[in-house]
């Protein structure tokens, strides 16, 4: 049980990829810093190319949606699943997994 | 004294706000550009889009507010903001900051900006 901790859009394309290639399903995603902005594409979280299609834990810091403009309330419905936590959440989240794999 | 031809600068913006100081720089060059009375056009271009969201609030990481920033250009005579509207639905984003007077641009627009320009700097 992994938690993968993503900081970059889904620019970066050979870095999707490899979070893609390394994500098992039992294993949680969290979304910080420039990792937020892919929330706003709700495409690619039906993508079986993208990372998202390997697990549905997905989490994302709450006050770097909050630094970047990105409303959690105004979310498409099918993102509905992604849980938005603050930092003490991010510690006990760490704490919960095996291991924390950054990938940036 | 010899009156220097004026530069036309295009500064293009392909950084997210907050994870690199590139749209901080960017935004140095543009208002020393501006105060040199230089003809000025700033063009925001794949990741460089999110830094026109409105409701940015960068407090608790202790950054500047990027979109705060932007909308005192004009000030400074920098009036010339254009936007790729391929990379803003490939993104997704349909909002932009409401207070920035934008024009959304073609790419066939976009290879116009290059060739006007005597000086491009890219972040």
């Amino acid at each position: 049980m992994i938690l993968h901790t993503l900081n970059k859009t889904q620019s970066d394309t050979e870095l999707n990829q490899q979070l893609l290639i390394a994500c098992s399903s039992n294993d949680s995603v969290l979304l910080i810093e420039d990792g937020l902005y892919q929330v706003l594409a709700p495409q690619l979280f039906s993508d079986k190319k993208h990372w998202s299609s390997k697990t549905g834990n997905v989490y994302a810091l709450l006050e770097d949606a909050k630094a970047r403009g990105i409303d959690f309330n105004k979310l498409d419905p099918k993102l509905e699943h992604i849980k938005f936590i603050c930092y003490e959440e991010f510690v006990a989240l760490a704490a919960e997994h095996n291991n924390t794999v950054s990938w940036y | 004294m010899k009156t220097s031809k004026k530069k036309h600068i295009l500064i293009v913006n392909q950084s997210a706000p907050y994870s690199s100081s590139n749209a901080k720089e960017s935004l140095d060059i543009a208002l020393a550009a501006g105060a040199f009375e230089q003809s000025v056009a700033i063009l925001f271009i794949g990741d460089g889009c999110y830094q026109l969201l409105s409701n940015q609030s960068p407090k608790q990481t202790h950054s500047k507010n990027i979109s705060q920033m932007l909308k005192v250009l004009p000030v400074y005579g920098i009036d010339k903001l254009y936007v790729d509207e391929q990379s803003l639905s490939n993104r997704n984003i349909e909002q932009l900051d409401e207070n920035l007077t934008l024009t959304k641009v073609s790419q066939h627009e976009i290879q116009a900006l290059y060739k006007e320009a005597t000086t491009v700097f890219r972040f």
